[in-house]
């Protein structure tokens, strides 16, 4: 999974886009060297040190990984994705951003009649 | 000298007691009385309605003479639950039709009685925390109301996360597509505001977690509000603005 993700987080570098990760390890300790060992450059929450901790909770979470993509605007969009459809998901989501905001940016243009 | 002193001692305790029994007590006597009271409740098993109700006249001279005490809205409680219980027995009874739904309204409007005292003189205190599933009972708009005042009023989050959670529990309840709506909104917003608020030995949030379900694709996703590996505070909503690819894992 890592070098995919990384993968994709240099690919969008310059893209309004995140990879937000959610850790059950058990500790602050063994996240951190997990996050050193596999170039991990992303931010993670820290879920409390085990898989029934308070975000994995709340969010029903039962497997690992479980993956949920956003738009930007903080809506679930999909979910479970892998591998090339999670590439497919994320773009199709930037160009969704990109039309509107496109779109705004011809709403102030308009002219009156 | 030693019949003098008894006599002056008899004279204090007379005088004590008199005024005891004139003005309101004090602290001391309510925890004894109310102690009292609730050893003579404990005799009756809960189902032993009957029982219990003998003993509402003197429950209800104890909150008179101690209003204004920790230990008088203990026994104000003690009363809504009663009244909470009459109100269901009238309503599920085979006999409900005899009168029952009379003797319902009449709970209903004690009930009011009782909760107008609580509202006015205690809505600072974190035991309301209680009357979240007392009021709960009466399903109707006007008392599912008080939920809504002590959401408002009450400065303590326990009582405002215990309200909000029987909102939501008696909206699912009523099965229609608009309160499922709603149950759905007060949910999200017990998980947005209220999931470290602990209950038993949960908390709030993982409650309506489990009532709510696992998040649905079209749904706004909940806030998420942490910290990283080294302590650094951090939100899900510092993302917006932003595709976001959430991922939960775990390096094992």
């Amino acid at each position: 999974m890592y070098p995919h993700e990384r993968s994709l987080v240099k690919q969008l570098e310059k893209e309004p886009f995140a990879l937000v990760g959610i850790n059950s390890d058990s500790s602050p300790e063994d996240l951190a060297k997990v996050i050193e060992k596999e170039n991990i450059t992303w931010p993670s929450f820290f879920d409390g040190g085990s898989t029934r901790g308070p975000i994995a909770t709340m969010w029903g979470v039962y497997a690992w990984p479980t993956i949920y993509v956003l738009d930007h605007e903080g809506i679930i969009r999909y979910q479970d994705v892998r591998g090339e459809q999670l590439e497919q998901a994320v773009e199709q989501l930037l160009e969704e951003l990109k039309g509107k905001s496109e779109e705004e940016r011809g709403d102030n243009t308009i002219q009156p009649k | 000298m030693r019949a003098e002193r008894h006599a002056l001692g008899l004279l204090v305790l007379l005088l004590s007691t008199f005024t005891v029994a004139c003005s309101h007590g004090s602290p001391g006597d309510a925890v004894a009385e109310l102690a009292l009271l609730e050893q003579r409740d404990a005799q009756y098993p809960g189902w032993k309605i009957a029982g219990r109700l003998s003993l509402v006249p003197d429950y209800e001279r104890f909150t008179r003479k101690y209003w204004g005490t920790e230990e008088a809205l203990v026994a104000q409680l003690w009363l809504l639950e009663q009244s909470a219980n009459q109100f269901e027995a009238a309503q599920y009874k085979p006999t409900a039709f005899l009168g029952g739904k009379r003797r319902a309204r009449l709970k209903v409007k004690r009930v009011d009685h009782l909760m107008k005292g609580v509202i006015r003189d205690y809505i600072d205190s974190p035991r309301l925390a209680d009357i979240a599933k007392l009021v709960g009972v009466f399903t109707d708009e006007q008392r599912q109301h008080y939920l809504n005042t002590l959401i408002e009023d009450s400065p303590h989050r326990e009582v405002q996360a215990a309200c909000l959670f029987k909102l939501a529990a008696v909206a699912q309840r009523r099965e229609t597509e608009e309160e499922a709506q709603r149950a759905q909104e007060l949910l999200r917003r017990l998980i947005a505001e209220y999931s470290d608020v602990p209950w038993e030995d949960r908390t709030y949030g993982e409650l309506a977690a489990a009532r709510l379900g696992p998040p649905q694709i079209g749904n706004p996703a909940m806030e998420i509000v942490g910290v990283t590996w080294d302590g650094t505070p951090m939100r899900l909503s510092d993302f917006i603005g932003k595709v976001v690819v959430l991922d939960f894992w775990g390096d094992w």
